[in-house]
């Protein structure tokens, strides 16, 4: 009997815990773990998980870049110009789209520099590039008009091959420099139309398509000529794909549709086990075999649906809001400090009774009561830690500051601003102030004094999230009166308007940074449990919470991806607490079984 | 025992489904938002947050009336299309 020794070079790791996974060199690595008794193994694993639905349905669309920076655009039912950018969680429809719609088009690039070619009918020679806001018309076209054809490459070095011509089917392949096509003596061995393909200009691949059979037929590509290689396991028509000429996947498949995934390796196709959820073929494809992403398509009928492909050992436990202990004391209008496993309440109220005075600290499980502000207000503002706090402004206190050094709380130099319902992001010695119902400056705090700058939001308002530091923070919605989705940031200096939040509304609550940020709840006209994560550049929607509530606290130290949310009103104050996670990846290891 | 249980849930994007979901138990959609689950303990609680349990023969009804809204939308295309694509009419779906 051969022994791992002689297949491997090497016996056996014998560990008392499962070793680290580094990276994708670790895959394959075998070891017996002595304290569960098991032979054990990273041994990756493929499957599709939804992503952000599109806003526009369509199929025979084309799409561009990666798992979590992609562009989707053109498609039927109809000649859609619709363009759309994806940021690995949501889907933005960009204000303009394509020149000139239509359907059965291909692509190649990035999110932000793309190359589409080809179309059905009139616009079968039409070619657009994108720069990452706008699509322009290049004055030169395809030299083979040809719709339902596949590309590969960059926005300046792609290929175009295959499709449906005016005369029927072709092989025909063509270069483009970035500004002109150039017809190439290499065609393709197997004529197609409705293929897929990957890889760049000198190094590509084509797979599937109808010859107008469907086919299995599969050809690599050097830079000069086309070469039949293994098949496919699948004759696929209107097939999508991802990744290389040496690592691709291709899914979906048509009529009737499959969810059908299968993956090259350079050498022969393998059916994976793992399928497309919705089934559908005439979608599009981007990313890399191992972070794919399969946009719309017909399933029958048009679909928005994305589904993201994941290969490795990793799984993800997806976002998700978990009840946590109540508060002893339900208000709201309050104000929060600390994490997630350490978190602060204090002040507050139960309209329409007086402000309170009571704090309370928290475990990671339940709330504990702790040593009273000095002075009652509720909508105040607050930020720190467990431990050093900072409490400032709110009713009836306007101004008021006190400081927590986790045994008592010490009524310290006030705002120089009279401030309902503020912004307050930072530390207990390094923290910032801005908004109030009345225009007024931006203030900062030192651990003794607070000092005015000469900085306003350039949106007034009251009521919004506030997370970040003394030197980079953001504000986001609020009471402009109205509820508000302006969203702005600040440099040290000054304000600057960001993206818009998604949901407008007041007396929400937020932790994070200024460039990783979590807002939720707040009220749009009623008590909402929208919850959104900004990464720097938009604002995309997370799973809301479980209850809707505004005018709630967080835990003003926890991060994008942990902290709490606790009291508020839903119609009346409640005392419950929401705790949140973000999407967690994490390495599993396969018990390896004789069976 | 069934081996699956059927709902209507609608796909509401990130997350609706997770890798780990997809590894746990039998996830399948179809026209209509109609989603076929294996008859687990996780799958039944998938559906129960996500959506309504249907009977086989409700679920197969929305399917059909998906069906047939695209038949009759293949059968409105110009012949051209049909032909030079290869594009077939829809055909029925029969849920496992």
């Amino acid at each position: 009997m051969t022994t791992y020794n002689q297949i491997a070079g090497r016996r056996v790791n014998f560990l008392s815990s499962d070793p680290t996974y580094v990276d994708t060199n670790s895959d394959g690595q075998v070891w017996y773990n002595s304290s569960t008794a098991t032979l054990k193994s990273w041994l990756p694993t493929g499957a599709w998980a939804s992503g952000g639905n599109l806003n526009t349905a369509r199929y025979f669309n084309a799409a561009s870049g990666t798992q979590t920076a992609a562009l989707a655009f053109g498609g039927s039912p109809g000649n859609i110009t619709t363009t759309e950018l994806y940021n690995g969680i949501a889907w933005t429809s960009n204000p303009t789209g394509l020149n000139t719609g239509r359907y059965g088009l291909a692509a190649a690039g990035t999110q932000t520099a793309t190359v589409a070619f080809g179309g059905s009918g009139p616009s079968a020679s039409t070619t657009e590039k994108w720069n990452g806001t706008a699509w322009t018309s290049n004055p030169t076209g395809l030299n083979t008009a040809r719709g339902y054809l596949a590309g590969a490459g960059t926005q300046t070095a792609a290929l175009a091959f295959g499709g449906q011509a005016a005369p029927g089917i072709t092989g025909a392949t063509e270069s483009f420099n970035g500004s002109t096509f150039t017809s190439l003596p290499g065609t393709m061995n197997t004529a197609r139309n409705a293929l897929a393909g990957v890889g760049t200009q000198t190094a590509a691949l084509a797979f599937g398509g109808s010859d107008p059979a469907f086919t299995t037929a599969t050809e690599s590509y050097n830079g000069t000529s086309w070469t039949t290689v293994n098949s496919l396991n699948t004759a696929r028509y209107a097939n999508s794909a991802a990744g290389t000429q040496s690592l691709a996947i291709t899914f979906g498949n048509g009529d009737p549709v499959t969810g059908v995934t299968e993956l090259w390796n350079g050498t022969s196709w393998t059916t994976s086990p793992a399928t497309l959820a919705t089934a559908r073929n005439r979608g599009a494809g981007a990313g890399t075999q191992t972070a794919a992403l399969a946009v719309a398509g017909y399933a029958p009928g048009a679909s928005n649906a994305t589904e993201e492909w994941n290969f490795g050992v990793y799984s993800y436990s997806a976002a998700a809001w978990a009840s946590g202990g109540n508060l002893n004391t339900a208000r709201s209008n309050l104000a929060g400090a600390g994490t997630k496993t350490a978190a602060l309440a204090f002040g507050g109220y139960v309209y329409p009774n007086p402000a309170l005075t009571s704090s309370e600290s928290y475990n990671g499980s339940a709330w504990t009561a702790t040593p009273s502000i000095n002075t009652a207000r509720q909508s105040l503002g607050g930020t720190g830690t467990q431990t050093a706090a900072l409490a400032a402004g709110g009713a009836v206190s306007g101004s008021a500051t006190e400081s927590y050094n986790g045994t008592s709380w010490t009524s310290v130099n006030s705002m120089n601003n009279t401030r309902v319902l503020p912004g307050l992001v930072g530390t207990q010695t390094a923290a910032l102030a801005f908004g109030n119902n009345t225009p007024v400056v931006t203030e900062s705090w030192n651990g003794t004094s607070w000092t005015n700058l000469p900085a306003s939001m350039n949106t007034n308002r009251y009521a919004s999230a506030s997370a970040g530091t003394q030197t980079a923070a953001i504000a986001a919605g609020g009471a402009e009166p109205a509820p508000s989705s302006a969203s702005e940031s600040w440099n040290g200096t000054s304000w600057t308007s960001t993206p818009s939040i998604n949901t407008a509304r007041t007396g929400l609550a937020g932790a994070g940074t200024n460039i990783a940020t979590i807002i939720f709840g707040g009220n749009s006209g009623s008590a909402t449990g929208a919850t959104e994560q900004y990464n720097g550049t938009s604002w995309s929607n997370l799973p809301s919470m479980s209850t809707a509530k505004a005018a709630l606290g967080s835990a003003k130290s926890g991060t994008q991806n942990s902290t709490l949310g606790f009291g508020g009103y839903i119609t009346t104050a409640t005392a419950a607490t929401e705790s949140w996670t973000g999407e967690v990846a994490t390495a599993g290891s396969k018990t390896l079984t004789t069976s | 025992m069934a081996l699956f249980i059927y709902g209507v849930a609608s796909n509401y994007g990130k997350d609706f489904f997770t890798a780990e979901d997809r590894q746990n138990f039998f996830l399948r959609g179809y026209p209509g938002d109609v989603w076929v689950i294996g008859a687990t303990e996780k799958g039944a609680l998938w559906l129960a947050e996500r959506g309504v349990e249907k009977t086989k023969a409700e679920a197969q009804a929305i399917v059909d009336g998906e069906v047939a809204t695209a038949q009759a939308a293949y059968d409105a295309l110009p012949e051209e299309q049909k032909t030079n694509l290869n594009r077939q009419r829809p055909t029925a779906i029969n849920l496992p």
